[in-house]
C-alpha cells in the first residue's frame, strides 16, 4: 500500500486540469484496454435452414402462405419470408397508384406531391412545400428540381435516386427516358396517367384534401347528366368522370 | 457429384460466359449449415439470424470450404453486369467470395458497373434479392478505402433511407454496412455524415420503446455512433454537436448499450471545454448521475462494457468538475445521500481493480478533487490518508517509491 507521500509524488506526474479526448493519458489507456472495432461481414443462416427444411415442407402443402394483398400472387413456405415480403413490398404502399415505397417519409412525400390537390393549390400560391428526401433534414424547397439539387449537393445523393418523386411533366418524361437509356438501369419514374390527371385537375378548382377520390359510397348522377338542367355543373361532372375513366384505364 | 450437377444447368446453358467457380454452391451451403448448427448451439442467446465473420475468418472456421478465386469473382461480376440483374445464387457466391479475402473484393471492384447491379437489387422489388444484395454489400464493405468510398457514394443514400424500414434484418444489415464504412476511413465516412446520419442513429440508439426484440437496433446504432465519434469527430458539423447536446439526456443509464453513451458524448462534446462549461445545470447533473450510476453499479473491470463504463465515467466526471467546479458539492451530496458512500470509497474502488492504466486516470480524478477541496475548503479530513493504492497497480517508471529506494541505496 502506498503512503501519503508516495501518492503525492505520484500525483506530480499526473497531468492537471481539463483533458481533451485525444490527450496522451486517455490515448494510452484506450490503446491498452479498449478493443478496436473489427470489420465484420455477414451471412444469413435463415436461408440455409430454409433450404434444409425444403423436403419436409414439400410434403405439407397445407403450410403454404398466400399473400393476401390484392393482385399479389406470391406464395411462401414460411412466415419469415412472408413477413419479409410484406414489409418490403406492401408496408408503405400508395392506395391511389399502388406504388410501393420503402419508408413512411417517402410515402408521405409521394402522397402529398402526387395525389394531393390541396398541396398543388398551395404550391400555385407560391408556398415552399417540397420537403427533403432525408427525413432528418428540415429544408423545404419551392420545387422538386431545387430539392434534387440540394440532395445531390448537400447530402451526396446519386443523381438517379430511385425513390425520388418525379414531377410528371413532359420535360421530365423525356429526361427519364434519356436516363434509362444512358444508365441502362430501371429508373422508377412517375409517368402514369393518374398523376397526369391530377395535374390537369388543378386547373379545375376541385379540392379534395388529400384524397382525390372520396372513400364513401357515391351515387352516380347519371339521370341528371341526361336531363338538360344545370349545364355548367353538368360539363364539370362530365369532365371529372372522363378523367376518372382515364385513371381507371 | 450431385451437388455439382445441381448448379451446372444454369451455367452450362450460357457456354460463352466465363465459368463462375469450380466449387458447387450446394457444398458451400452444406459447410455453412454445419457451422451454423454448431454456432447456434454455442450461443443460444443471439437473436440475429446472421453469422458474422471477419475477412478471411470463414476459411479458418469452416476448414473444408474451398477457395473462390479472383477469376471466379471477375466472371460473376461480368455476368451480373451483362445481365443487369443478379440472382440470389450469384449474390450468395459473391458474398462468400468477399468474405474469403481482399483480393476477391478488389477483383469485383475492378469491373465497372458491377456494384450498380447490386444496388439495383438492393432497391428492387424482390425482397429476397434485396436481402442478398444487402448481405453482399456488407461483405464488400470489408474491403479497403476505395471500395468503401464507392459503396458510400453509390449506395449510401439507400442505406440511410432503409434505416427507417420496417424490415428488421434489412435495417440491421444497413447498420452493419454503415459501421464497416465508418471504420474504414474519414473519406468514406464523410459521405455518410452528409446524409444526416448522426440524428438518425441517435434516435435509434435512444429509442427505449421497443415492442419486439428483433426491432432493437440500439447496440448496432451505438457501435456506429462510437465509430463516428472516434474516427470522424472533425467531420461533425455544429448542427450535429448541437443535436447531441440537446438530446444527450434521452438515454437511460440502465438500458441496452448504455455503456457506449458516455464514450459517444465524451468524444463529441468534450472536445471543446467551453461546450461543457456552458452546459445547462440539468444536463450537467444528468452527466454526473450517469457517471455515478456507472461507477457504483460496475463491480468488475474485465469486459469491454465494464471498462467503457468506468473509464468514461472518470473522464466525464473529471472534466466536468474542472469546468463546473460548483457541481462538486452536488457530487458529494449524491455520493453520500444516494449511494451511501464517500468519495474516497469510490476512488478506492477504482484503485482496487488493480489496473495501472485505470489507476493513472483515477489519480487524475483524485488530483482534481484535491484541488477542489483546497479551493472550496470543504476540508474532508485527510483524503489522501484514506486512499488505498496498491503498489502493483502502478507502472514501474512512475513509482516514486522505487526511485526513492534507488536514491537511498546510492547514498
Amino acid at each position: 500500500m502506498l503512503k501519503v507521500r508516495d501518492i503525492e509524488n505520484l500525483l506530480q506526474n499526473i497531468p492537471n486540469g481539463y483533458l481533451k479526448p485525444d490527450d496522451n493519458l486517455f490515448a494510452k489507456t484506450n490503446a491498452a484496454i479498449i478493443l478496436p472495432y473489427k470489420k465484420l461481414g455477414a451471412i444469413n443462416s435463415v436461408d440455409i435452414d430454409k433450404k434444409l427444411d425444403e423436403p419436409d415442407k414439400n410434403q405439407q402443402n397445407s403450410s403454404e402462405i398466400f399473400c393476401n394483398v390484392f393482385n399479389c400472387k406470391m406464395v411462401f413456405d414460411n412466415t419469415a419470408s412472408y413477413t419479409l415480403h410484406y414489409n418490403s413490398m406492401h408496408r408503405f404502399i400508395c392506395q391511389e397508384c399502388k406504388k410501393s415505397l420503402p419508408t413512411e417519409h417517402l410515402l408521405d412525400l409521394h402522397l402529398s406531391e402526387i395525389h394531393d390537390s390541396y398541396f398543388k393549390a398551395r404550391l400555385d400560391r407560391g408556398e415552399k412545400l417540397y420537403k427533403c428526401y432525408v427525413e432528418e433534414c428540415k429544408e423545404i424547397f419551392a420545387n422538386a428540381i431545387e430539392r434534387k439539387k440540394h440532395c445531390i449537393e448537400e447530402h451526396k445523393f446519386p443523381a438517379n435516386f430511385r425513390f425520388g418523386q418525379v414531377v410528371p411533366t413532359k420535360h421530365n418524361k423525356e429526361e427519364s427516358k434519356n436516363n434509362c437509356g444512358s444508365t441502362g438501369m430501371e429508373l422508377e419514374t412517375h409517368t402514369d396517367t393518374e398523376s397526369v390527371a391530377t395535374t390537369n385537375e388543378t386547373s379545375i378548382k376541385n379540392f379534395s384534401f388529400g384524397h382525390q377520390r372520396e372513400k364513401t359510397f357515391q351515387l352516380k348522377p347519371e339521370p341528371k347528366t341526361k336531363s338538360g338542367q344545370g349545364k355548367g355543373l353538368e360539363s364539370f361532372s362530365l369532365l371529372k368522370d372522363a378523367l376518372d375513366m382515364d385513371v381507371s384505364k | 457429384m450431385d451437388a455439382a450437377q445441381s448448379t451446372s444447368p444454369e451455367l452450362s446453358s450460357n457456354s460463352p460466359e466465363p465459368k463462375p467457380s469450380t466449387v458447387p454452391t450446394q457444398l458451400l451451403r452444406e459447410k455453412i449449415r454445419e457451422y451454423t448448427k454448431k454456432h447456434r448451439e454455442a450461443i443460444r442467446a443471439e437473436v440475429s439470424d446472421s453469422l458474422r465473420f471477419q475477412l478471411g475468418e470463414i476459411k479458418e472456421r469452416i476448414q473444408e470450404l474451398d477457395n473462390v478465386t479472383e477469376k471466379d469473382v471477375a466472371g460473376l461480376a461480368a455476368r451480373i453486369k451483362r445481365r443487369k440483374h443478379a440472382t440470389i445464387e450469384d449474390m450468395y457466391r459473391l458474398s462468400h467470395a468477399f468474405l474469403q479475402n481482399v483480393a476477391n473484393i478488389q477483383a469485383f471492384n475492378k469491373i465497372p458497373g458491377s456494384m450498380q447491379v447490386l444496388i439495383k437489387e438492393l432497391t428492387g422489388n424482390d425482397s429476397e434479392r434485396q436481402m442478398s444484395a444487402a448481405e453482399c454489400l456488407c461483405n464488400l464493405s470489408l474491403g479497403e478505402g476505395p471500395v468503401c468510398e464507392k459503396i458510400a457514394s453509390a449506395a449510401g443514400s439507400y442505406l440511410v433511407t432503409y434505416l427507417h424500414s420496417t424490415e428488421s434484418q434489412l435495417v440491421r444489415l444497413c447498420l452493419w454496412i454503415i459501421a464497416n464504412i465508418l471504420a474504414t476511413g474519414q473519406k468514406c465516412a464523410s459521405v455518410l455524415m452528409k446524409m444526416q446520419l448522426l440524428p438518425q442513429l441517435w434516435k435509434m440508439y435512444c429509442d427505449d420503446e421497443i415492442a419486439d426484440p428483433l426491432l432493437d437496433y440500439r447496440e448496432d446504432a451505438a457501435i456506429c455512433l462510437q465509430l463516428m465519434s472516434l474516427n470522424a469527430p472533425n467531420l461533425m458539423t455544429q448542427e450535429d454537436r448541437n443535436f447531441v447536446l440537446q438530446q444527450m439526456a434521452d438515454k437511460n443509464p440502465t438500458c441496452v448499450a448504455a455503456e457506449y453513451h458516455l464514450f459517444i458524448v465524451f468524444h463529441i462534446l468534450f472536445t471543446e471545454p467551453h461546450i461543457i462549461s456552458t452546459l445547462y445545470p440539468p444536463d450537467a447533473l444528468y452527466l454526473l448521475n450517469f457517471s455515478l450510476i456507472n461507477l457504483n453499479n460496475t463491480n468488475n473491470f474485465l469486459t469491454q462494457p465494464q471498462r467503457l463504463k468506468i473509464l468514461y465515467s472518470i473522464r466525464v466526471l473529471g472534466n466536468l468538475l474542472v469546468v463546473q467546479p460548483l457541481i462538486y458539492s452536488t457530487l458529494l451530496l449524491q455520493v453520500s445521500c444516494v449511494w451511501k458512500s464517500s468519495i474516497t470509497a469510490l476512488l478506492n474502488k477504482l484503485f482496487a481493480f488493480h489496473n495501472e492504466h485505470l489507476s493513472q486516470e483515477a489519480l487524475w480524478l483524485l488530483k482534481i478533487i484535491l484541488h477542489l477541496e483546497e479551493e472550496n475548503a470543504f476540508m474532508q479530513p485527510n483524503i489522501l490518508e484514506s486512499i488505498h493504492i496498491f503498489e502493483e497497480c502502478m507502472p514501474f517508471d512512475d513509482k516514486p517509491i522505487e526511485e526513492e529506494a534507488a536514491a537511498a541505496m546510492a547514498v
